[in-house]
C-alpha cells in the first residue's frame, strides 16, 4: 500500500503487487513470476541509488529493465 | 421515496404465555421463540435473557444488535436479502418498528486458531467488548434500550462462516416473529419520511465504508461482514435510497477475527435516520452510497472512490458525509473516497474516530485528509468509565468471573474501541488541550 | 490564595528598553519591578498580582547561547521565587518566541507555572508545541494590552492551582494533546451542521487538525551497489515456522531477529507469516518469499549486482502497530545495520 508508506514520509517507496503477495504474483507462470519479483527488487535497488528530496514512489517497469550495472 | 415509520415503543419485556405487544410492554413466549431457534439442527444451545436500562447488568459476547422491524405495507421484507430472504427493493410503504428495544444475538468467542485465523482470545479472561446497562460506564445507546439477548451456540464443529450463518438465520426468525406482534395493533406514532427533493436546497449524500470479508476469508459469499441485500462481495459501490437503509437493506456485523463489531443498529437508527428527518429543511437527502472496502491494491481503491464520487455528482450532490469502518489499511479506501469527492467539488465532512496520540508521537489519522474537508471526531476509542462491578452478566457460553468485577476503562489504541462509533451516534469526541 | 501573586515577566532587549537589533546579543539582565510592557501588565493585574521582577534577554543571546541563557534564567527565578512567569508576548517574532519558550520551560522545570503569548505559526510553537502554554495572538502589536490581560487571567488561575479547559475554550494554542470530552450534540448531528456551514461558505472549525508524521532527511544514495551489503527488515510478519517468539498478529511491540545465513530462499516448511491483518494463505502455502524476496536477492548477489545480504533479518507485524514501538524497532535495526556496515536496508510491508 504505497499510500501509507508515503503518508508516513518514507522517502523511497516501491510499489508492490498486492497485500497478500507484495513481491510477486502466484497467478503468473513461474518464469513470469520470477521475472516480476526481479523487476520489483531491481526497482528497489535502483531507488537506493537515486537521490531524492521528498517521499518518492518508484513504479517497477512493465518490461524488464536493463541489467543494473554492478559498479 | 416515501416511508412511514410506525413506532411501537417498548419500555419493558416480560416473559409470558404469548408473544404480543400492548401498552408499551412486549410480552415474549420464551418457549415459542426458542422452539423456532431450535428447529435448526445446527443450533447446539439457545436461551433468552432480557436486560433493562438501569439494571446492574453487563452484556458480553454480542454478535449483533438489531431493532426488530416488519413491513406493514409496501414491497419487500425488513432486512432483505440476508440468509436467503426476499430481495425486492424496500424503503416504501410502512414499516413497524419496536422503538427503544433491540434484539441482541450473542454467541461465545471461538478458538479461531484452529481455522488458521489469528486470534488474541484467551479463554477464561474477560476479553472483548462489553455493554453496561447502568452506572457511569453506561454510555452506549443500548444502555437506554430494552435488550432481548438471544444466547445462541451453533454446533461447535462449524467453522466461523457457517456458524455465523446459523446465528443470522436464528436472528431473522426471531426478529420476524417478534415484529409480527405489531401487525394489526395501532402504533404509538407514525413518522412520515418523504424524501421528495424540495427546490432550492443543496443535495447531500451519505457515503459509508463497509469491509468485505471476501479477501480475508476467501469466500465471496461470506456472512462475516455487513451485507447489502445479503451480498458481502467485494464489488464496486452500491447506490441506495436512504429509506432502503432504514428498512435494513444494509445489515450484519463484522467478525474481526476475535469478536463482532460494527452492528446493524447504527445503520437503521443513527445517521441515516437523522438525515432523513432533516431532509427538506436545509438540504435534500439524495442517497446513500455504500463503498465496499478491502481492495488490496492502491489503484483499485482509487477506482472505487472515483465511482462513488461519480454516483454522488450524478445525483446532483453538493455535499457529502463520509464514514469509515476500519482505520488501518481500510482507512486508505475511505480517504480515497474523501479525496475523490473533494476533487469533484463536493463539500465533504468525514466522521471518524482518531488514533491514540501516544503523547504526541502519533498523528490523529493514519493518512491525512485534504485541508478543505471538515472532520468530526468521535473520540479515540477509549471510554472514561468507570465501569463498576455488576450483579449480573449476560452472555453466551461460560462467563468468565472477571466480567462481574470492575472493568478497566478501555484505552483507544490503533483499532481498539469501546463503542466502535464510526457513525457519530455518541457525544464522545476528542478536543485539543 | 488571598494575597497578590508574585510574577516574573520575561521580555527581550527591545521591550526591555535596552535597545534594538544592535543589542540582541545582550545577556540576561534582571530588574526589580515591571519594565516596558510590564507596566501595562501590572495595570491589568491590579491587586491580584505584582510584577516583582523583569527578566530581559537579547534575542540572539538566547538563540546562540541557549544553555547559558537558560542557566541565567534559572538562577534568577530561584532567587526571586515567583508564583508565576509570564513571557512576552512574542507575536510572530521567531527569536523572541524562542526566548519566551526558554523562559517558560525553565520555569516549568522549577515547578513554576508559565504562560506566554504567540502567533500560532511562530517557529517556537512548532518546535515546542507540546510544552508551551501560549495565548493565541494575531499579528497586531497594538493589541498588546488585551493579550497581556488574557495571559494574566490564565496565569493567575494556573497559579491558584486551577486546571484549564480545552484550547478552544480558553484561547490558547493547541499543544497536540487530545483529550476525550462529551459534546452537547452527537457526532452525526455535528457533521450535518458542519456540512451545512461549509456549503453556505461559513467558516468551519474542523475537530481534527491535519497533522503529519515527522519528516526524515533522505539518506544519500548508495554510491557503489556492487560493494553494498543489503539488510532486510519486514513488517509482513515473516517468522520461523511455529513462531518461536510468539510475534502477535496485531499491535506488536517488538521485532524478531532471525538468521538467513546460507539460505537460498524461504520455504513454507521452515517459515510462515504471523500477520493478522490480511490472509496469509499464499505466504504460508506457496512461498514466504512473496513477502521477503530472498530468492531474488540471492540471484542478484550471485550476479554481483550487490555484494551481499546481511545474515540477520528483522521481522515484525505491521498491523495496528503503534508509532512509539515502531520507532524503537526502527532505531534498533538501524543501529545494528549501521554498526555492521550495511549500506542500505530493504523493507517489505503489506
Amino acid at each position: 500500500m504505497p499510500a501509507i508508506a508515503l503518508a508516513a514520509n518514507a522517502n523511497r517507496v516501491v510499489r508492490g503487487v498486492q497485500v497478500q503477495h507484495p513481491c510477486g504474483d502466484p497467478k503468473l507462470p513461474e518464469e513470469a513470476d520470477r521475472d516480476l519479483s526481479r523487476r520489483i527488487v531491481s526497482t528497489a535497488l535502483s531507488a537506493l541509488q537515486t537521490p531524492v528530496i521528498v517521499p518518492t514512489l518508484f513504479d517497477p517497469p512493465a518490461a524488464a529493465p536493463e541489467r543494473i550495472s554492478a559498479s | 421515496m416515501r416511508l412511514e415509520l410506525a413506532a411501537y415503543p417498548v419500555d419493558e419485556v416480560r416473559f409470558g404465555t404469548s408473544t404480543r405487544w400492548r401498552d408499551r410492554v412486549l410480552e415474549v413466549d420464551r418457549d415459542e421463540i426458542l422452539d423456532l431457534v431450535r428447529r435448526d439442527p445446527l443450533v447446539a444451545r439457545a436461551a433468552l435473557e432480557v436486560a433493562h436500562p438501569g439494571e446492574s447488568a453487563r452484556i458480553v459476547t454480542i454478535q449483533d444488535i438489531i431493532e426488530p422491524r416488519v413491513k406493514a405495507t409496501g414491497p419487500g421484507v425488513a432486512y432483505p436479502g440476508l440468509v436467503g430472504r426476499a430481495v425486492e427493493t424496500v424503503g416504501s410503504g410502512r414499516t413497524n418498528r419496536f422503538a427503544g428495544f433491540t434484539l441482541m444475538p450473542c454467541t461465545p468467542p471461538q478458538d479461531v486458531q484452529r481455522y488458521g485465523l489469528i486470534s488474541s482470545f484467551r479463554p477464561g479472561t474477560a476479553y472483548g467488548d462489553f455493554l453496561d446497562m447502568s452506572g457511569p460506564g453506561a454510555i452506549s445507546p443500548w444502555a437506554a434500550t430494552v435488550n432481548l439477548c438471544l444466547l445462541i451456540e451453533p454446533d461447535p464443529g462449524l467453522a466461523p462462516d457457517p456458524a455465523n450463518r446459523v446465528i443470522q438465520q436464528a436472528t431473522m426468525a426471531v426478529q420476524d416473529r417478534l415484529a409480527a406482534a405489531t401487525l394489526g395493533e395501532p402504533p404509538a406514532d407514525v413518522e412520515v419520511l418523504d424524501l421528495t427533493p424540495r427546490p432550492g436546497l443543496p443535495g447531500f449524500v451519505y457515503v459509508h465504508s463497509i469491509v468485505s470479508p471476501e479477501p480475508i476469508y476467501l469466500n465471496p459469499d461470506s456472512t462475516l461482514s455487513t451485507a447489502v441485500y445479503g451480498i458481502t462481495r467485494l464489488t464496486q459501490p452500491w447506490l441506495l435510497h436512504p429509506t432502503e437503509v432504514l428498512d435494513g437493506a444494509v445489515c450484519g456485523s463484522f467478525f474481526s477475527g476475535d469478536f463482532y463489531r460494527w452492528f446493524t443498529w447504527p445503520l437503521t437508527n443513527s445517521i441515516v435516520l437523522h438525515m432523513c428527518r432533516r431532509h427538506g429543511v436545509d438540504f435534500n437527502f439524495l442517497g446513500c452510497i455504500m463503498v465496499r472496502t478491502m481492495w488490496e491494491e492502491q489503484r483499485q481503491k482509487e477506482l472505487m472512490a472515483n465511482r462513488a464520487a461519480l454516483m454522488a455528482t450524478t445525483l446532483g450532490a453538493t455535499g457529502a458525509i463520509v464514514t469509515p469502518t476500519l482505520r488501518g489499511q481500510r482507512m486508505l479506501d475511505t480517504m480515497a473516497v474523501v479525496r475523490a469527492l473533494d476533487n469533484a467539488g463536493v463539500k465533504t465532512v468525514l466522521i471518524t474516530e482518531e488514533e491514540d496520540d501516544e503523547d504526541g508521537a502519533a498523528p490523529p489519522l493514519l493518512v491525512t485528509a485534504p485541508e478543505r474537508v471538515g472532520i468530526v471526531s468521535t473520540g479515540d476509542g477509549s471510554a472514561p468509565g468507570p465501569f463498576s462491578p455488576v450483579e449480573r452478566v449476560i452472555g453466551a457460553g461460560p462467563i468468565a468471573p472477571a466480567w462481574y468485577a470492575a472493568q478497566p476503562p478501555p484505552l483507544g489504541r490503533y483499532g481498539t474501541s469501546h463503542l466502535n462509533d464510526v457513525w457519530g451516534f455518541s457525544r464522545l469526541a476528542c478536543v485539543d488541550y | 490564595m488571598g494575597q497578590s501573586a508574585r510574577i516574573a515577566h520575561y521580555v527581550n532587549q527591545f521591550f526591555g528598553g535596552i535597545g534594538g537589533e544592535e543589542h540582541a546579543h545582550a545577556s540576561l539582565e534582571v530588574r526589580d519591578g515591571p519594565v516596558g510592557p510590564g507596566r501595562a501588565l501590572q495595570q491589568v493585574l491590579g491587586g491580584q498580582g505584582t510584577v516583582v521582577a523583569t527578566l530581559i534577554c537579547g534575542d540572539d543571546y538566547v538563540a546562540e547561547r541557549e544553555d547559558e541563557a537558560g542557566a541565567a534564567i534559572r538562577e534568577a527565578l530561584e532567587r526571586h521565587r515567583p508564583d508565576l512567569v509570564l513571557a512576552g508576548p512574542a507575536f510572530d517574532s521567531g527569536r523572541y518566541g524562542l526566548g519566551c519558550a526558554l523562559a517558560c520551560r525553565v520555569a516549568q522545570s522549577l515547578g513554576i507555572p508559565a504562560i506566554t503569548g504567540m502567533y500560532p505559526e511562530n517557529a517556537a510553537v512548532i518546535t515546542h508545541r507540546r510544552e508551551l502554554l501560549a495565548v493565541s495572538t494575531g499579528l497586531d502589536v497594538t493589541e498588546l494590552k488585551a493579550i497581556l490581560g488574557r495571559m494574566a487571567g490564565l496565569g493567575l488561575r494556573l497559579a491558584r492551582g486551577e486546571t484549564l479547559g480545552s484550547a478552544a475554550e480558553e484561547g490558547y494554542i493547541p499543544r497536540g494533546i487530545r483529550r476525550l470530552v462529551l459534546k452537547d450534540k452527537v457526532g452525526y448531528e455535528r457533521a450535518v451542521d458542519m456540512l451545512l456551514a461549509q456549503v453556505a461558505g461559513r467558516p468551519v472549525a474542523s475537530e481534527i487538525q491535519v497533522q503529519q508524521y515527522d519528516h526524515v532527511p533522505p539518506a544519500p544514495p548508495v554510491g557503489d551497489l556492487g560493494r553494498a551489503m543489503i539488510g532486510i527488515v519486514v513488517s509482513t510478519g515473516i517468522v520461523p515456522r511455529g513462531n518461536p517468539d510468539h510475534l502477535p498478529g496485531a499491535r506488536a511491540l517488538s521485532a524478531g531477529r532471525y538468521s538467513i545465513d546460507g539460505l537460498a530462499s524461504l520455504d513454507v516448511a521452515h517459515w510462515e507469516s504471523a500477520h493478522g491483518g490480511f490472509n496469509t494463505k499464499i505466504l504460508n502455502t506457496r512461498s514466504p518469499d512473496y513477502a521477503l524476496p530472498l530468492g531474488t536477492l540471492r540471484a542478484l548477489e550471485a550476479e554481483g549486482v550487490i555484494r551481499g545480504i546481511y545474515p540477520w533479518i528483522y521481522s515484525t507485524v505491521g498491523n495496528q502497530t503503534a508509532v512509539g514501538p515502531a520507532r524503537v524497532i526502527g532505531r534498533r535495526v538501524a543501529g545494528e545495520f549501521r554498526d555492521a556496515g550495511v549500506a542500505a536496508a530493504l523493507q517489505v510491508s503489506g
